[in-house]
């Protein structure tokens, strides 16, 4: 269970490692070569959102907030994303994967949002911002 | 459950920092620095004498002349250097913090940032200082005010916020072109010996940031000595006021005591509950209740029993289940506190309240910790309902994680209650209505006022207010209050022929 906001941010970048770890599983993989530019694209975004998410957490963060109390609690497991090996997969199948590892991923920003509402308030926006770019990678991904 | 991995791995004999370089202490005494999570020795810190002091202000007294000349741009430009530098160690200061007093780690890089803040504020030293001017006060005359650095100034740091509460004053001081000389705490003095690192990385000339270890006879040495010009102290009241304020005032020197207290929680009929009841965890709870900010008395306006009883509901369940253990433990959110003696004396209170008649509802003396650690400085939230303003828990600061419930039928009834109180240095209200916060912030005698927020904590660039018992002075610290305390103001009057 996740019950601090420290917490949640150092999930959160675990979470956004295992998207990057699987997109670079994929550049790897001849039969994505396609789709090189846009899986190096998603890359470095999610990069740039683990540094935006610390930034602001650690930038916000003072005595003042409530960041040791969450509204509420956060389960990893609600958060769990499970991937077959790319190479033993179809290419439909990991497609469907990284669907999934993005709407986990997104979903855990929107329920961090939640949680850490008026509390640390940079922090949530930052959420927010990181879930609507997953829906549009979600989008993406789809119509590869 | 993840548990950081600590940064400090032996027992550290820390060494005082004169004139640029470390030095071992005159005394040949020391005490122990003790990690109270873990009970575990993890520093050494000397016991300085008056002569370690003296070799301080002889080193800060000659740094001055040069350092005072050095412009306030170049000085600024040391503040961005360290600026820099503690962006870098941010979470090994803040990690150190968990360890030396038992914080959690949010709220250790919480205080780090703010420490930060206040350095980032002084770099603004060259608008900040500036003067004003007039010309033709009289035909021909021009007059104008500069402000000047003094010389040396000191701060006695506290043990609840050991690394940021110096940096509410040793930017300003230095950044103003004064000298400095920091005691820190004994009982946790591994992040100021960070700090101090990083100026001594930053390559300020020798003398112009100085650090003594130690406790009483350095105090009494510093407030005492000639060639100090001012203090700075954060504390508790019967010290601030009857050593800190009167013996440094009567060695001449510029005082400024924050002090102890006793913070009015106010809860109006219209407030957002959940919210809140949010606010009141960390407030009454964050750094385990060790906090001169920290909500200690908590007020329900309103003759609704029905609401009382479901906010109390809803309160003791939530703050039934905060977590307790190491603040290393990132699924903390409560460490323990400094020590088994602070300890003891807050389960005096605990015990004091319910002689004295108040209703336990929250037992914090039966808790479970998170881990195996030692439970000697551990303890969990209590609160009491159906407390009276005579109560020695409704009056006396506990320094602990001890909430006191009390009932009013008005607002009115509530800010007296605040202002009979002979502390002054927070209230804070919740309410969803704009006449009612502006009715308490107009007439409540606190120096920090808060409008649905639970620790009202003044950002860098705002003093840190206080009133009444809680602070001994005339200027506050941080921001244009800290540049005037560590400025004298000339007027100059000018006529060319």
């Amino acid at each position: 269970m996740l019950y601090t906001a420290s917490s949640f941010i150092r999930f959160y970048n675990e979470l956004e490692d295992k998207v990057i770890g699987f997109y670079e599983k994929l550049l790897e993989d001849q039969r994505f070569s396609e789709y090189r530019d846009v899986f190096s694209s998603f890359i470095e975004e999610s990069n740039r959102h683990k540094d935006l998410i610390t930034r602001s957490y650690r930038e916000v963060i003072t005595d003042a907030m409530e960041a040791a109390f969450p509204l509420k609690s956060l389960d990893e497991e609600d958060y769990e994303v499970k991937t077959g090996s790319v190479n033993e997969q179809a290419v439909s199948d990991v497609l469907n994967d990284a669907v999934q590892v993005e709407g986990a991923c997104r979903q855990f920003c929107l329920d961090a949002c939640d949680s850490l509402s008026g509390l640390l308030a940079d922090v949530p926006e930052e959420f927010t911002l990181v879930a609507e770019k997953k829906s549009l990678r979600i989008e993406k991904l789809k119509s590869l | 459950m993840v548990v950081l991995e600590e940064p400090l791995k032996e027992v550290l004999n820390l060494k005082n920092y004169i004139n640029g370089e470390w030095v071992e202490s005159n005394s040949d005494t020391s005490v122990d620095v003790v990690n109270p999570a873990l009970m575990k020795t993890i520093a050494k810190v000397p016991r300085s004498n008056a002569e370690d002091l003296d070799l301080a202000v002889q080193a800060a007294k000659k740094a001055f002349p040069r350092w005072r000349r050095t412009t306030p741009l170049a000085r600024s430009r040391y503040l961005f250097r360290l600026k820099n530098k503690l962006e870098e160690k941010f979470e090994e200061i803040s990690r150190i913090g968990v360890m030396e007093h038992g914080k959690t780690i949010d709220e250790s890089r919480g205080e780090t940032r703010r420490g930060i803040e206040n350095v980032e504020v002084a770099t603004g030293i060259p608008s900040l200082m500036m003067g004003y001017n007039l010309e033709d006060i009289a035909r021909g005359i021009d007059e104008y005010m500069i402000r000047t650095p003094i010389g040396v100034f000191a701060c006695i740091a506290p043990f609840n916020f050991p690394w940021m509460v110096p940096l509410w004053f040793l930017p300003y001081a230095i950044a103003t072109g004064n000298t400095y000389i920091v005691k820190p705490s004994s009982e946790d003095p591994l992040s100021q010996t960070q700090l101090f690192e990083c100026l001594d990385e930053i390559g300020l000339p020798p003398g112009v940031c100085n650090m003594v270890h130690g406790g009483r006879e350095v105090v009494s040495a510093i407030l005492k000595h000639p060639d100090i010009k001012g203090v700075s102290f954060v504390g508790s009241t019967p010290v601030g006021r009857d050593v800190i304020y009167k013996e440094g005032a009567a060695h001449g020197k510029r005082i400024q005591a924050q002090c102890g207290a006793k913070n009015y929680f106010i809860v109006a009929p219209d407030a957002v509950v959940d919210q809140t009841i949010m606010s009141t965890m960390t407030s009454f709870f964050g750094n385990t209740g060790q906090r001169c900010l920290s909500g200690a008395n908590l007020v329900m306006v309103g003759e609704d029993d029905e609401f009382y009883d479901r906010f109390m509901e809803q309160l003791t369940d939530t703050i039934k289940r905060i977590r307790i253990g190491y603040g290393l433990d990132e699924s903390v959110q409560m460490g323990p506190l400094r020590d088994p003696g602070k300890k003891k004396r807050v389960v005096g209170y605990i015990e004091k309240g319910m002689e004295e008649g108040a209703r336990l509802l929250l037992d914090g003396r039966k808790f479970e910790v998170v881990g195996d650690y030692p439970h000697d400085s551990f303890l969990g939230p209590s609160i009491f309902d159906k407390v009276t303003p005579e109560m020695t828990i409704a009056k006396e600061e506990i320094f602990g994680p001890v909430m006191s419930v009390m009932r009013v039928n008005t607002l009115e009834e509530a800010i007296k209650l605040v202002n009979d109180c002979p502390f002054g240095n927070a209230a804070m209200l919740y309410t969803s209505s704009g006449k009612l916060a502006r009715q308490f912030q107009y007439e409540t005698e606190a120096g920090n006022i808060g409008i649905n927020i639970g620790i009202a904590a003044p950002m860098a660039f705002f003093p840190f207010s206080g009133m009444r018992d809680s602070f001994y002075g005339d200027i506050h610290g941080q921001g244009r209050d800290a540049v005037q305390f560590f400025t004298e103001q000339k007027v100059v009057i000018e006529r060319w022929f």
